[in-house]
């Protein structure tokens, strides 16, 4: 193994290839911060670059672009309550608290810090584990994706506040706009009204800026309107040490920390989802499990560390598969995957020992990568706190120019465009009515994952619902959904008067 | 008035590095600033020409566009810029370049799909709607594959193992696709009756294959090319004319006796109505493409593909016959 590395340092552990790791890392960052752009895009531009580099050097980049951008999206998720990419969702949940407390500082420093140890926690995951995971993870069918789907369903009770059905209803309309299009297993038109835009569907990015961007652009506009005066958040830059928190806090993270990295890394493991599930799913397991769930929302660091945890150990969990199997985890490993064929490499079974450079300079340029992401956003954190100072009046056009580019790069379509203004509206008459946008992502990604596994086991088993629980991963994750949905209901139950429990169901 | 000074530069400073960051992105895009608009329309190309690909970066139509792309920009001398755009199925891709001027600079480069699209009824428009220039390659690498513990040696051996157990023999692919068709002609010609399921994507179906959680597979040769080379996965045969220079050691369907023939054309094409002169134009440079040494190492290196060029006639022929083909079978494909 030490030889590998030698052989993968060799490669990548020069001048030009720390000049693309730094360039990736901050680009991704770049891309990661500013709403409407994210990782995904940042990688779908610059892979067309890459095919003229050496692959050893396109691949650098491309890693890079992923650390950087993963990590990124925590900055406006903490100031200002955007998500900068779909992995970030869960970071608002204490992030904007924080922020508004005016511990803003200590947010993005929590949040950097543990952004960092995720992508380093699941590196070490992918360098160790990687052949021994993927030997169980091509054991996952059909069957085993539709109970990790269903399971990862029931998380929508801890997103939901104060009320269970608002959360399932927001759940099941996100479950209902991914339907839109053509369906995924016979490609069956539904919801599109001959209209050629709505065969290919709505894309989670547009669905994600519309609802948490664009929606609270228009809430402060409306705020700016009516207010007398303009909301100011405090901003102590002058006295910020180190990353703004303490060894006592950071140590009392630590089982937080364990197990956000274990679900970040499993659920990249997973092909179809990433870092845009894990951070929701790490934030609702660590709180159900806190002893304080009551105080998750209000501005603890608790949320931040779990949401940036995961989204970025996702990160190396998303190589597994990848490098061990040549399956894509998600969007971005799935351009990466395009990214190495091109150069005639195609991973699998073979990569480890035909393509050692390769795979060891992948792992280089993970940990140099979060190194160098360590540094950038530590030294920028205090010039990211200075955005607060920002006024609004400028700040959010600015976004708003930037989701309008970001959803037109995407696909280069004007469809996807207008469909940030729709979702934007749905997410102000959301937020008008007191129901939680999260679920709805979670329906959103997590619906179409079930229907097709539902599906696709069913031709499997030639229309026996029996396999689903007889297969012994299967049954595990239906029955932790059950046990999950019977806690869920049961708090609700306790919180209601007994004469209204009735309805709850 | 300093602080606004200090928030207007800051906002300039994102703003810039957006730019700055837009920009290195779309060095791909190219801008072509010496160029004139002539009106002549002998002088084609006068101005950038755009390739769409109706899919995401990174796949096989993404791959031999961009490819063609790279080779075509010195003989045209136009930079020759691929722009994705995706969504269903390829059809997205396909209306932006049929609306587009028929000037051109705007092309096409899809595949089989396009005609399959109009089968099981994603679109109403097929090649008939463009002006076919050429065919850049033709993929016709589809190999049958089992997992290496299976007890298929030959196709033989599947095919009688199927009229033992009808419906039983896992046969993955996805609804309407075009492996899908393939499938149902080894149905069709055998009287067998396959379990024709869906396994997800290409790499999706190697771990399907992997896990033994179905029997058998048919994709291109370079999609299972790493299991192929590590023994995991064994090929019992090739569905083209002759075996392949890549793998001479597989035997083709047809002389096992079963005559299945398995291709994809990728081919380009311009908005209707476009000068007969700019389409002969493209399909000469295209050609010349297509016998380039580094061009052929390039796709074979890729995805196992040796280089295979039709004209703007031959492609056309070879499409009316694939329409006419999938016309035959519209109801087995819709899977009635």
């Amino acid at each position: 193994m030490l030889e590998s590395f030698i052989i993968g340092g060799q490669a990548v552990l020069n001048l030009q290839g720390i000049l693309m790791m730094i360039l990736g890392v901050v680009i991704g960052i770049v891309f990661g911060a500013i709403p409407g752009l994210s990782a995904t895009m940042a990688i779908a531009l610059f892979l067309p670059i890459t095919y003229s580099m050496s692959p050893i050097m396109g691949i650098t980049l491309l890693v890079a672009l992923y650390i950087g951008g993963i990590s990124g999206g925590l900055i406006s998720a903490i100031l200002t309550r955007i998500p900068g990419t779909p992995s970030s969702v869960a970071t608002t949940f204490d992030g904007y608290p924080l922020t508004q407390k005016g511990q803003g500082a200590k947010a993005l420093g929590v949040g950097i810090v543990f952004s960092f140890l995720g992508t380093i926690f699941s590196t070490i995951v992918l360098i160790f584990l990687a052949p021994q995971i993927a030997k169980v993870s091509v054991k996952f069918g059909a069957y085993e994706y539709f109970a990790v789907g269903i399971f990862s369903l029931s998380m929508i009770s801890g997103l939901s506040g104060d009320s269970l059905v608002k959360g399932l209803f927001s759940g099941l309309v996100g479950c209902i706009f991914a339907t839109v299009g053509m369906d995924p297993i016979a490609s069956v038109e539904r919801f599109t009204y001959g209209v050629i835009d709505l065969k290919s569907g709505f894309n989670i990015l547009p669905a994600l800026v519309g609802l948490f961007a664009i929606s609270e652009i228009l809430f402060a506009a409306e705020k700016a309107k009516f207010a007398k005066e303009t909301e100011v958040i405090k901003v102590d830059i002058k006295n910020i040490k180190g990353f703004g928190f303490s060894w006592k806090e950071f140590f009392s993270q630590k089982f937080n920390f364990v197990y956000s990295s274990i679900i970040g890394t499993f659920i990249g493991i997973l092909p179809g989802i990433g870092g845009g599930v894990s951070n929701v799913l790490a934030y609702t397991a660590v709180k159900n499990r806190s002893k304080y769930p009551e105080k998750f929302g209000t501005g603890i660091i608790d949320g931040v560390v779990a949401s940036e945890t995961a989204n970025n150990a996702s990160i190396g969990g998303a190589l597994v598969p990848l490098l061990t199997l040549g399956i894509p985890g998600d969007t971005v490993t799935a351009m990466l995957l395009g990214g190495l064929t091109i150069h005639g490499i195609s991973p699998g079974p073979l990569m480890f020992t035909q393509n050692v450079d390769i795979v060891y300079s992948i792992f280089i340029t993970m940990i140099v990568g979060s190194i160098l992401m360590l540094l950038i956003e530590f030294y920028g954190l205090r010039g990211f706190v200075a955005l607060l100072k920002i006024n609004k009046a400028y700040l959010l056009p600015a976004i708003f120019v930037f989701c309008t580019i970001g959803s037109i790069g995407l696909r280069n379509r004007m469809f996807d465009v207008w469909s940030i203004v729709l979702f934007g509206m749905l997410g102000y008459g959301f937020q008008k009515l007191d129901i939680p946008s999260s679920p709805f992502i979670l329906g959103f990604i997590i619906g179409p994952m079930v229907e097709v596994n539902l599906r696709r086991g069913m031709m499997f088993s030639q229309g026996s619902f029996m396999p689903f629980v007889t297969s012994p991963i299967a049954a595990v994750f239906l029955a932790a959904t059950v046990v999950s949905i019977s806690f869920a209901a049961f708090k609700q139950y306790k919180k209601m008067k007994p004469a209204k429990a009735s309805t709850t169901n | 008035m300093k602080n606004l000074f200090k928030k207007v530069s800051l906002l300039l400073v994102v703003v810039m590095m957006v730019g700055f960051v837009t920009a290195c992105g779309s060095t791909e895009t190219g801008t072509n600033g010496g160029s004139t608009v002539a009106e002549d329309k002998g002088g084609w190309p006068n101005g950038p020409i755009e390739i769409v690909v109706p899919f995401n970066a990174g796949g096989d139509t993404d791959f031999h566009a961009r490819t063609y792309a790279k080779y075509l920009e010195p003989i045209l001398g136009q930079p020759v810029v691929v722009l994705n755009i995706a969504g269903a199925n390829g059809s997205a891709g396909s209306i932006e370049v049929m609306d587009a001027e028929p000037n051109g600079q705007k092309a096409l480069f899809f595949h089989d799909s396009m005609l399959m699209n109009k089968i099981v009824g994603v679109t109403d428009f097929a090649h008939e709607a463009f002006d076919v220039a050429a065919t850049g390659i033709m993929d016709n690498s589809y190999i049958l594959a089992v997992n290496a513990d299976s007890p298929y040696e030959t196709l033989d051996d599947l095919v009688q193992d199927a009229k033992n157990r009808p419906g039983e023999i896992l046969y993955a692919s996805s609804i309407g696709g075009y492996t899908y068709y393939v499938g149902t002609l080894l149905e069709q010609l055998t009287g067998i009756d396959l379990n024709i399921v869906d396994a997800g994507g290409g790499s999706d179906r190697n771990a399907a294959l992997l896990a033994g959680k179905i029997d058998t597979n048919v994709n291109p040769y370079g999609v299972m090319k790493p299991y192929i080379d590590s023994g995991d996965f064994r090929v019992l045969a090739v569905f083209s004319e002759e075996r392949s220079g890549l793998f001479p050691d597989v035997p083709t369907a047809k002389e096992q006796g079963y005559d299945i023939i398995a291709q994809r054309a990728y081919f380009l094409s311009f908005p209707k109505g476009t000068d007969p002169e700019i389409i002969a134009k493209m399909s000469d440079a295209m050609e010349q493409v297509a016998a380039m040494e580094e061009y052929k190492k390039d796709v074979e290196t890729a995805y196992a593909v040796e280089p295979a060029f039709l004209n703007t006639e031959d492609t056309l022929k070879y499409l009316n016959n694939a329409m006419a083909e999938f016309e035959a079978a519209k109801d087995i494909i819709n899977g009635q």
